[in-house]
């Protein structure tokens, strides 16, 4: 590979490195200051004696300064250990393996589907722009931009598992399968549900964008020239739109990544998905550090990837960030 | 050129997995089998005879995160299932498990306990009092809510007999003896919470983390053959829950007091009596500007006079706030061990000794006044008002804490609810009263809310309650050697015709009302008779899983 090459990978670990060390310690930081104690959340409203208490603490190592606690913690990362979960009492790495298979998949679709879905509408809404299929999308996507995600999920999952009883209410397998003799069918089965609910969120930004965008490209200059070409409007948004929306379509998708994590928390837990949005809740509000900082850190990772994808999309879609130019 | 070709290869495959998605939906194979597979299992179990009918699918309870190890804190509070226990509690009275017999000795400092020897762990392996030890040893320095801090240590002679040594006398310790799961010594290691073996009814046969665990019966099991031989526990919260009822795929669900007044076609609702306590927790002594150690705030000028904390106890209505926060789903109650063997009948209130005029009284006599005729009562120019704090999360403590509120109107008490976290009502529950939830099959709750030992260590006796006559029953009760003397001087310690911890004396908390626990069951599926559940409902209603059946 080129010198250059070399470069950006050498770029791009440096900030990988850089970015995981702030979010650690902002989080650790955060997790300090906040007001959640972990070994009351952990013992609850049982009564223990301050003896126990104090065991307690110990045994989960909470008794030295934060800023031993903090170094150790790192010191232990960087060997590749990410420390023991206090909720589920199992190692973080573990814990986030397991339940983030579950949330990969349900995240995946829901990016395929809310990405899509999002640039179909979008495209439509810009060519019959100030139409009534035009209205009726921005309409649409307003209502569902405006909607909170586990709202959709719960009228989601009253409409069609309930009342029309066509699909399940929840988990990753039927009840009483275990989920490793779940088939392909079932186990999509029972994603559909969730996926929707996280799909239809992410569409309305998109498709919102992905509108305004083309109708840019179809008031431009060149959309112009094409028109006066004889061209058909479908066909200028084949051969001259969708490339030239292509470039904020990714920065938007991959964006959305982040997204994807939050929304997935609300997905889980209104359709009892056990996921990795799950854990992050109940390892917030339970002040397990570990498996908290954990996950942060996990995400944080994920998401740069997800952004550093975008990056290197634009070099292969766009010549001219290829050549080593930027836009003008 | 490329790009767009790229473009519509990745639509194509997008197109095919929705396509596989919407296929797979409506394809006769896959999920023909999933929802309908639970509705047709079930319908085929009712086609067949009613005895063959063994399975359930139970909505009940959350999952013990950290595995159904009881050293990592799984059933402290309810009968584990998988593993058994030294002994079981039957409505408070003390019956025997695993234990054949117990004696105390050295002045209450021995525990001798002798073991069945015909129990086998559901792998085959014997379990001996070795087992028992290590249990008990090991949850000494494990690190969760049961503490054993009074315990020096366990040994096993021989293999039918455990012997406990305690720091003090404590007679109590009998109850700790529920509570704890024994595993077995040979196998356990950090990875039992996955994989536990047990010797008790049930073994567990898969866990799906997050969703589902099943339960299958073990054959090797001492004990009653129970009717059902396979549960699958599936972990949802209320709302889920009640929209599998709906749908007819779970044939249990726990449910909240709202949700339980919708009937549901063939379902009962099944509410449980319960010492699921709800009551104010008051601050005792008076504010002298002392504080902990910690810095917090110590004593309530209001609440610290005893009339104005029974004044509220024989005050509110309690018939009225069951009706309006619990829908009638539960009893009244007086203390927080109402129906217990240790319960003290003469301090439930009757008409006579109870109303808004005989709180009236109380207060008048104690030269509560209103002076000025805003409608709040005064004393010494002491406004007869404070704060209430409420877990803001549990609906049922704020409809509590307004209800009471309101009521309080009548007698002349000025209540302001506020909702806050738990991690904030602790830091000003020593100066401030607060509702709250308590109530279990054990005495030592009631010792631990109103020893004058016990204020500093998390909620207990958070207002400093403090009576020396208490402390002296408490002190006898300890050291006794026999369950009646026990529960003799702990009705005491509530009254003794002078003084005591409850209604008729210094009132440092007042319980109101137990709330019911409730249940959608199953039309068909007969639940035995219940006993009384304890605070947290979790998997409570098992406890008397073995009379189960279907019919």
């Amino acid at each position: 590979m080129s010198k250059t090459a070399w470069k950006g990978i050498g770029a791009n670990l440096l900030k990988i490195l850089l970015l995981l060390f702030a979010v650690s310690l902002i989080t650790f930081i955060l997790v300090e200051l906040s007001p959640i104690d972990a070994v009351s959340s952990y013992i609850g409203e049982s009564d223990v004696s301050d003896a126990q208490r104090a065991r307690i603490a110990e045994y989960w190592g909470l008794n030295d300064p934060p800023a031993t606690r903090y170094v150790k913690w790192i010191t232990n990362i960087l060997h590749g250990d990410m420390g023991t979960s206090m909720i589920y009492r199992q190692p973080v790495i573990k814990v986030i393996g397991e339940r983030f298979q579950l949330s990969l998949i349900l995240m995946t679709i829901s990016w395929i589907v809310s990405g899509l879905f999002g640039l179909l509408l979008g495209v439509v809404a810009a060519v019959k722009q100030g139409r009534p299929a035009d209205k009726v999308i921005k309409v649409y996507c307003l209502l569902l931009e405006s909607s909170p995600a586990f709202w959709i999920g719960i009228v989601l999952l009253l409409f069609f598992a309930v009342y029309l009883d066509l699909l399940p209410m929840g988990l990753a397998a039927p009840i009483g399968t275990p989920l490793s003799e779940a088939t392909m069918g079932q186990r999509i089965y029972h994603l559909i549900l969730p996926a929707l609910a996280l799909s239809l969120t992410g569409i309305s930004k998109i498709a919102l964008q992905t509108r305004e965008k083309m109708i840019q490209v179809l008031e431009s200059d060149y959309a112009l020239f094409a028109r006066t070409r004889g061209e058909r409007v479908w066909t200028i948004v084949r051969r001259h739109g969708l490339r030239n929306i292509l470039l904020p379509f990714i920065t938007l998708q991959f964006g959305s990544i982040s997204e994807l994590f939050g929304g997935s928390v609300l997905a889980e837990s209104v359709f009892t998905y056990p996921g990795l949005g799950e854990a992050t809740v109940q390892s917030g509000l339970k002040g397990d550090i570990p498996l908290f900082l954990g996950i942060a850190l996990f995400s944080a990772l994920f998401v740069f990837c997800g952004n550093l994808i975008a990056n290197i999309l634009y070099a292969v879609v766009d010549p001219r960030i290829r050549e080593g130019g930027r836009i003008e | 050129m490329n790009h767009t070709l790229h473009k519509w290869v990745g639509v194509a495959l997008a197109l095919t997995l929705l396509l596989a998605a919407c296929g797979g939906a409506s394809s006769t194979a896959a999920p023909a089998s999933a929802a309908p597979a639970v509705a047709a299992s079930s319908a085929a179990q009712s086609s067949e005879s009613a005895a063959a009918r063994t399975e359930l699918i139970a909505a009940i309870g959350s999952e013990p995160s950290a595995g159904w190890d009881p050293l990592t804190g799984y059933a402290v509070k309810f009968d584990p299932q998988l593993q058994s226990t030294l002994t079981k509690t039957d409505n408070g009275k003390v019956v025997n498990d695993l234990a054949t017999d117990y004696e105390v000795t050295d002045s209450g400092r021995t525990w001798t306990f002798h073991i069945r020897d015909d129990v086998l762990f559901c792998n085959g392996d014997k379990l001996t009092a070795s087992d028992v030890a290590f249990t008990y040893n090991s949850m000494k320095t494990a690190g969760t809510n049961l503490d054993l801090s009074n315990m020096i240590e366990a040994v096993a002679p021989d293999d039918t007999t455990v012997v406990f040594r305690l720091v003090e006398p404590d007679y109590t310790f009998l109850y700790g003896t529920h509570k704890v799961g024994i595993v077995p010594e040979k196998l356990y290691d950090e990875n039992y919470g996955d994989h536990p073996i047990g010797s008790g009814p049930y073994k567990l046969v898969q866990w799906d983390k997050g969703q589902q665990a099943v339960w299958e019966y073990n054959e090797l099991y001492y004990g009653a053959e129970p009717a059902i031989k396979r549960i699958v526990l599936v972990f949802m919260d209320e709302d889920a829950a009640f929209a599998a009822v709906r749908k007819g795929t779970v044939d249990i669900a726990y449910t909240n007091q709202s949700l339980a007044m919708q009937t549901v076609d063939g379902y009962r609702m099944v509410n449980v009596e319960t010492i699921d306590n709800f009551g104010i927790i008051f601050p005792c002594q008076p504010d002298e500007g002392k504080t902990t150690e910690a810095g917090k705030k110590i004593g309530n000028n209001v609440t610290c006079d005893a009339a104005i904390r029974r004044a509220i106890g024989v005050g509110i209505d309690r018939q009225k706030l069951l009706k309006d926060v619990f829908n009638g789903y539960g009893y009244p109650s007086y203390s927080m061990c109402d129906t217990m063997p240790w319960f003290n009948e003469e301090t439930a209130l009757t008409s006579e000794n109870s109303g808004v005029d005989v709180a009236c009284k109380i207060l008048e006599d104690a030269g509560w006044v209103d002076t000025d005729g805003d409608g709040i009562r005064e004393k010494d120019g002491l406004k007869a008002e404070f704060t209430l704090n409420y877990t803001a999360t549990m609906g049922n403590r704020q409809s509590v804490a307004m209800a009471v509120a309101e009521q309080a109107k009548a007698l002349g008490i000025e209540i302001h609810p506020n909702g806050a976290a738990n991690s904030d009502i602790q830091q000003v529950f020593h100066c401030e009263p607060y509702v709250f939830g308590r109530g279990d099959h054990t005495p030592n709750e009631f010792y631990l809310m109103t020893s004058s030992t016990t204020p500093g260590s998390g909620w207990s006796n958070s207002g400093y309650y403090s009576n020396p006559k208490v402390d002296e029953y408490f002190r006898l009760a300890r050291e006794c050697e026999n369950l009646d003397d026990l529960y003799r001087y702990f009705k005491l310690a509530q009254w003794d015709g002078e003084t005591g911890a409850s209604l008729l004396g210094d009132a440092p908390d007042v319980w109101l009302i137990r709330a019911d626990h409730c249940y959608f069951v199953r039309e068909g599926l007969d639940i035995g008779k219940q006993q009384i559940h304890p605070h947290s409902a979790q998997l409570s209603v098992l406890a008397n899983i073995l009379e189960w059946k279907w019919n």
